[in-house]
């Protein structure tokens, strides 16, 4: 299209109901801004899949191995130290995450009772952490380790264990 | 109605050609959605299969079918994205071979809830129970409404084969048995929740649309999940 | 047109033009989608105000299951995009294509049928979603006996539609006709694609499609429904009643010829964008999203198209409130068609999607693109089309501004409350590498100064079109008791 002086009416406003069009050029930003998103575009798609080749597996990978180095995962399982920080960190612990079932002053509703003196799965702090991380799947009760984490499943263990008749 | 100036070559072949700018207008339409779609349909290209996903029983069905019905996916999603941020809050991300048999398919496109796609056994039976009915005393301050309805109504289990026998049409692979014994189904896994909510002091019928609810709610994830810890799934490629 | 004066006939380069045709064409049909559009944005949006207090306050169904937020959902953007948005398409391309064609409709039956069908498929769909009977695909909601009704009310819009094109009088396409032509071909084809379902009853139905690849299918309709029902056919009103208003001619032919074609073209690849960060194979979804990228230039086509139209009538903005609603639509299509692209970034998606700031970029298309157009159309139209002025033409610059409050009040909020869940979402305690955040109904929580706001937002937007019925309402009653005699037999043909 060769460039056109400004503002020509075109002369089809007859077989438009009267709308008249002018023919000015396109704006030279708007053609810079097409072009350039489609060398973007092209340029996007040779680096994320040919040169870098990336993935959301690889992505992922590499933020997991990240987040390994810096937050290390314990093998052990959780330590229960009854101290009053732990114990007061528990409660938060417990009331965003097991009050629903165990009922929010551990007296039990969808899950059992953690106050009385049954203690279906073994009342020494080590058995209590082990079915806090590892969940009692017949019963409904989740695997905890992988989602609190080893330290939080300890504070919690330490505040069941203060409010209740498990021997300490 | 004089021309004032000479016409341009386009404007005499396509803008004032009604046909020719329709069917120019069809190709343009038509080019990107060929692309992207038709490989959906190549064994290589589309989706993996994921060994070990099987298709839903006939009560988890229905509760699929309720799910639907009450828009369940307008604000919960089922969809884990492979970032470690919605892995810590909802498990492994979600394997396209996970989808195989969800006719429709059921994402979503808002968290107004959480996500669902791992909901299955994170629950027991009667916490579900106990948060449809009130949603607030097992999730404080949650927006959920309540669903007093579905503790009434029934599955029907004719409604039911008829979904299953439609399923089976879209390429779902029931067998024949499956669809014969229907109502025994029904009953049978109903009488299981029914037994695990008794324990949690709710009571309830086999054929409770809750109950049916349930079974689909507690098998979100779960065939995905022993896949993918069995290795099942291959990465996909870059 | 002897009996009212003819607006057509107002001063401008065009007169004779315009003059010369008059009597010809089918304005019934007009008025009817006219009231229809008015009727349906009152629904609609009232809809929305309901579900937006059901998120702040969820007592609002009052344990009834037809209230519920997940019934209702669809039922609000089905009743605002196919019936509010839909019958203001239909409006402005009946009364603007006989017009730019020189000609009447090609047959009144089929506009009439067109009409009364569309009116009963929503109705039905009234009927149909509160109780639950949903295909549960967005925006293609509607149970398979209703999809069969859109494909045949389609064909027979679309008949009419091309036949009127093959008796035109006049050569020459306008741009707005180009836009028209996608929109009919486009959402014919999107429409039977998405819905290819196999019936299991009278009511419900599965899709032949399943997984990502029915999930693939539903964005592509999705993410075009979007285009081809709220832009393409948009833009084509826009090409037309924008000169009408300011009577000036459309700054560039050949801008509007490169911004349809790559537009059209363009759009159709951008559906993955709506499930990045899924299992949907990786090269579509970078698909989706750079195709997004390309489409800023191409809708912005438009934007500045209009604009500079309105070069050397601005003075007129300030005085006009149609010329404001317009340049207001016109901006927030820019405005929306830039949000869009951001928003299908790879790392920007990751933040927003499943948020609220989706949520608030829908609206600032809906309630800013869609909705101020079809304000100013309406007002335009209406003493063109009625044949009687307004009776509060000082409610009209009212009704503008409550709406713009609304839209900012809507946009904030989402936006505020889309990046708070993103954030709170992903956040990562510093010392113990765990979720920050692990308690959901604790971001919900927040949520709720937001949710409140955005109700008001919402409301405003709602009141601002009560104004807008109450004024043609009471224009119409004192049309009639000062002209007894012909305020009710104004000429079926205009």
């Amino acid at each position: 299209m060769s460039k056109k002086e400004r503002d020509q009416i075109l002369g089809h406003g007859a077989e438009s109901d009267g709308i008249e069009e002018y023919d000015n050029p396109m704006p030279n930003w708007w053609v810079g801004l097409f072009y350039a998103t489609i060398v973007w575009a092209a340029g996007y798609v040779a680096y994320y899949h040919f040169i870098a080749k990336k993935s959301y597996v690889r992505e992922l990978a590499a933020q997991m191995a990240e987040a390994e180095q810096r937050w290390p995962r314990s093998t052990q399982l959780a330590k229960v130290e009854m101290t009053p920080a732990a114990i007061a960190a528990g409660e938060v612990v417990f009331q965003a995450n097991c009050a629903a079932c165990h009922g929010a002053a551990l007296q039990g509703g969808i899950g059992p009772n953690l106050v009385d003196t049954t203690w279906i799965h073994g009342s020494t702090p080590e058995e209590i952490v082990a079915t806090i991380t590892n969940g009692v799947a017949a019963k409904g009760m989740p695997t905890w380790g992988p989602i609190l984490g080893n330290e939080k499943v300890g504070e919690v263990a330490a505040y069941i264990i203060s409010k209740g008749q498990a021997p300490q | 109605m004089a021309e004032a100036q000479k016409d341009s070559w386009h404007r005499r072949v396509i803008e004032a050609k009604g046909g020719t700018m329709a069917i120019f207008t069809a190709i343009a339409i038509s080019v990107g959605g060929l692309v992207e779609i038709t490989p959906m349909f190549s064994a290589k290209l589309g989706p993996e299969h994921l060994a070990g996903v099987t298709p839903l029983t006939p009560l988890e069905a229905a509760g699929r079918d309720i799910y639907i019905r009450e828009g369940c996916f307008t604000c919960h999603s089922q969809m884990i994205r492979p970032t470690r941020a919605e892995m810590l809050r909802y498990g492994e991300w979600t394997r396209a071979g996970e989808y195989e048999y969800d006719h429709p398919f059921l994402l979503g496109s808002r968290r107004i809830g959480p996500d669902l796609q791992r909901v299955g056994g994170k629950y027991p039976d009667a916490w579900h129970y106990q948060h449809m009915k009130d949603p607030r005393s097992t999730s404080p301050g949650s927006v959920m409404p309540t669903y007093p309805w579905l503790y009434t109504a029934k599955v029907d289990p004719l409604e039911v084969a008829a979904t299953v026998r439609t399923l089976r049409k879209v390429g779902v692979p029931y067998d024949d048995q499956t669809i014969a014994d229907i109502p025994q189904q029904i009953q049978a896994e109903g009488t299981a929740i029914v037994a695990s909510l008794k324990t949690g002091g709710f009571t309830a019928a086999p054929d409770d649309e809750i109950v049916a609810l349930i079974a689909y709610l507690q098998r979100l994830g779960k065939d995905g999940t022993a896949a993918i810890k069995a290795g099942a799934t291959k990465a996909p490629a870059p | 047109m002897a009996t009212v004066p003819s607006p057509d006939a107002t001063p401008s380069q065009a007169a004779p033009a315009r003059a010369l045709s008059a009597g010809v064409y089918d304005d019934a049909i007009v008025k009817l989608f006219f009231t229809a559009t008015v009727t349906w944005a009152l629904v609609g949006m009232l809809l929305g105000v309901f579900i937006a207090l059901e998120l702040a306050w969820w007592p609002a169904n009052a344990g009834i299951a037809q209230l519920t937020f997940g019934r209702l959902r669809p039922l609000h953007t089905n009743a605002v995009i196919f019936a509010f948005c839909g019958n203001i398409c239909f409006t402005g391309i009946y009364y603007s294509m006989q017009r730019l064609l020189k000609t009447r409709m090609w047959n009144d039956t089929l506009s009439r049928l067109h009409f009364w069908g569309w009116q009963l498929i929503i109705v039905s769909a009234a009927l149909t979603l509160p109780f639950g009977l949903t295909q549960s695909h967005e925006y293609a909601e509607l149970i398979w006996p209703i999809d069969w009704a859109i494909t045949i009310v389609w064909v027979i819009f679309a008949i009419n539609f091309f036949g009127t094109i093959a008796v035109r009088k006049v050569d020459h396409l306008y741009v707005a006709i180009w836009f028209y032509m996608s929109f009919v071909i486009t959402i014919a084809v999107l429409h039977i694609v998405n819905n290819l379902q196999i019936p299991a009853t009278l009511t419900r139905s599965y899709p032949v499609f399943g997984g990502l690849t029915d999930a693939l299918v539903q964005w592509w309709y999705g993410h075009n429904a979007v285009a081809f029902f709220l832009t393409t056919p948009f833009l084509g009103l826009m090409y037309y009643f924008l000169p009408r208003a300011v009577e000036k001619p459309v700054y560039s032919y050949r801008l509007s010829i490169i911004h349809f074609w790559s537009l059209v073209f363009l759009y159709i690849w951008a559906g993955p964008h709506h499930l990045l960060y899924s299992a949907v194979p990786e090269w579509a979804q970078t698909l989706g999203m750079v195709f997004s990228i390309m489409l800023i230039a191409p809708s912005w086509g438009g934007m500045i198209n209009g604009l500079l139209t309105l070069r050397g009538a601005w003075d007129r903005v300030r005085t006009d409130p149609i010329l404001k609603f317009m340049v207001v639509a016109v901006s927030f299509y820019g405005m929306a068609t830039f949000e869009g692209p951001l928003l299908s970034i790879r790392a920007v998606n990751a933040l927003g999607h499943y948020t609220n700031w989706i949520i608030g970029h829908v609206h600032s298309g809906a309630l800013g693109w869609n909705g101020m157009l079809s304000f100013a159309i309406l007002y335009w139209l209406y003493p063109r089309l009625f044949g009687r002025p307004l009776a509060k033409p000082e409610w009209v610059t009212t009704h503008f501004w409550i709406a713009t409050t609304g839209i900012v009040l809507y946009t904030v909020s989402m936006w505020a409350g889309g990046l708070t869940e993103g954030l709170f979402w992903r956040a990562i305690d510093a010392t113990t590498g765990q979720l920050r955040y692990p308690v959901w109904a604790y971001v919900v929580e927040k949520l709720a100064p937001f949710y409140w706001m955005r109700l008001a937002g919402g409301t405003l937007f709602f009141g601002g079109v009560v104004l807008m019925a109450l004024n043609f309402i009471i224009s119409a009653r004192a049309a009639r008791a000062t002209t007894p005699a012909t305020g009710d037999v104004l000429p079926a043909r205009a």
